[in-house]
């Protein structure tokens, strides 16, 4: 039985345009969305050496973005009917999605599809792909 | 969007006592109706009701943040409360909450909503902002750690 759906919302369109289909999901299994965000801590470092602009503030700006794109979501999928909650941490996206799988019990993971191109794009296919092998539960890309 | 803007004193009350999630979301739509006047405020504590029963505001370490946007709602309206004692609140990891922000919007508003709703979400995450408004004793003095944190 699928009860608990971890959607992983990046801050990206696909996450937002995923929403309407994880809320028709959950609603169709009775299951509640945890919606989790990770504020990727090394990216902040690799931007505030790309851009200099301090580490500091480039941090508040991705953690505000981030819970910009959980708010988004929880928005549709409240307005669907769909049940949840949001979460969001800091750290290295692979091991803290992994750890709140398990954490949240999470019957299914599901990942919205990235589009595009360049090193970004590569290193989200990458993750995806690593996750699935550290994953316990099945794993859905939308 | 500052919180702090978003607040003046008379929307926001301290260390209060309330026994229960419902006592806390019925004060702060109170304290909205009391400051902005907002009319049908039966319809706001429902929808705000409604909302919560699909999935608990509470986003961890004892915050809660409440919202919706509504058609009927005609300007941003945003209320804040502390209490005395932690409440059940249903939050995510299980703790009880003594922070409580309410966010009600118009439809038409939605991109400032969510932009304030993630910025209060961003600023109730760091320990000594919420340490410094839990020791809050009166509404102004809660206003002024705000100001001091969002200025930080």
């Amino acid at each position: 039985m699928i009860k608990r759906i971890l959607y992983v919302v990046t801050t990206t369109q696909e996450a937002l345009k995923g929403a309407a289909f994880v809320a028709e999901l959950a609603k169709s299994l009775g299951a509640q969305i945890i919606a989790y965000g990770v504020v990727d801590t090394s990216a902040a470092q690799r931007l505030t050496q790309a851009t200099g602009e301090p580490e500091s503030e480039i941090v508040v700006k991705m953690e505000e973005d981030a819970w910009h794109y959980l708010y988004d979501v929880e928005d549709t999928c409240k307005s669907l009917g769909a049940m949840i909650v949001l979460q969001q941490e800091e750290g290295f996206p692979d091991s803290r999605i992994a750890a709140a799988a398990k954490k949240f019990r999470a019957d299914i993971v599901v990942f919205a599809r990235s589009r595009g191109a360049g090193a970004a794009h590569s290193r989200r296919e990458r993750s995806i792909t690593s996750l699935i092998e550290r994953l316990d539960c099945p794993v859905l890309v939308v | 969007m500052k919180l702090s803007e978003c607040l003046t004193e008379n929307a926001v009350v301290v260390q209060m006592s309330a026994r229960d999630k419902r006592e806390i979301l019925a004060g702060l739509v109170n304290l909205i109706e009391q400051t902005d006047g907002l009319m049908d405020t039966k319809s706001l504590l429902d929808e705000i009701m409604q909302r919560e029963e699909l999935g608990s505001t509470g986003i961890g370490k004892g915050v809660a943040i409440p919202h919706v946007h509504l058609e009927e709602i005609a300007e941003m309206h945003v209320a804040m409360m502390t209490t005395a004692r932690g409440v059940d609140y249903g939050a995510i990891d299980d703790q009880p909450c003594r922070i409580f922000i309410m966010v009600a919007a118009p439809d038409r508003d939605r991109e400032n909503y969510l932009h304030l709703l993630a910025e209060v979400s961003r600023l109730f995450r760091h320990d000594e902002v919420r340490e410094s408004v839990l020791k809050a004793e009166t509404p102004a003095a809660l206003l002024e750690a705000l100001r001091s944190a969002e200025g930080a």
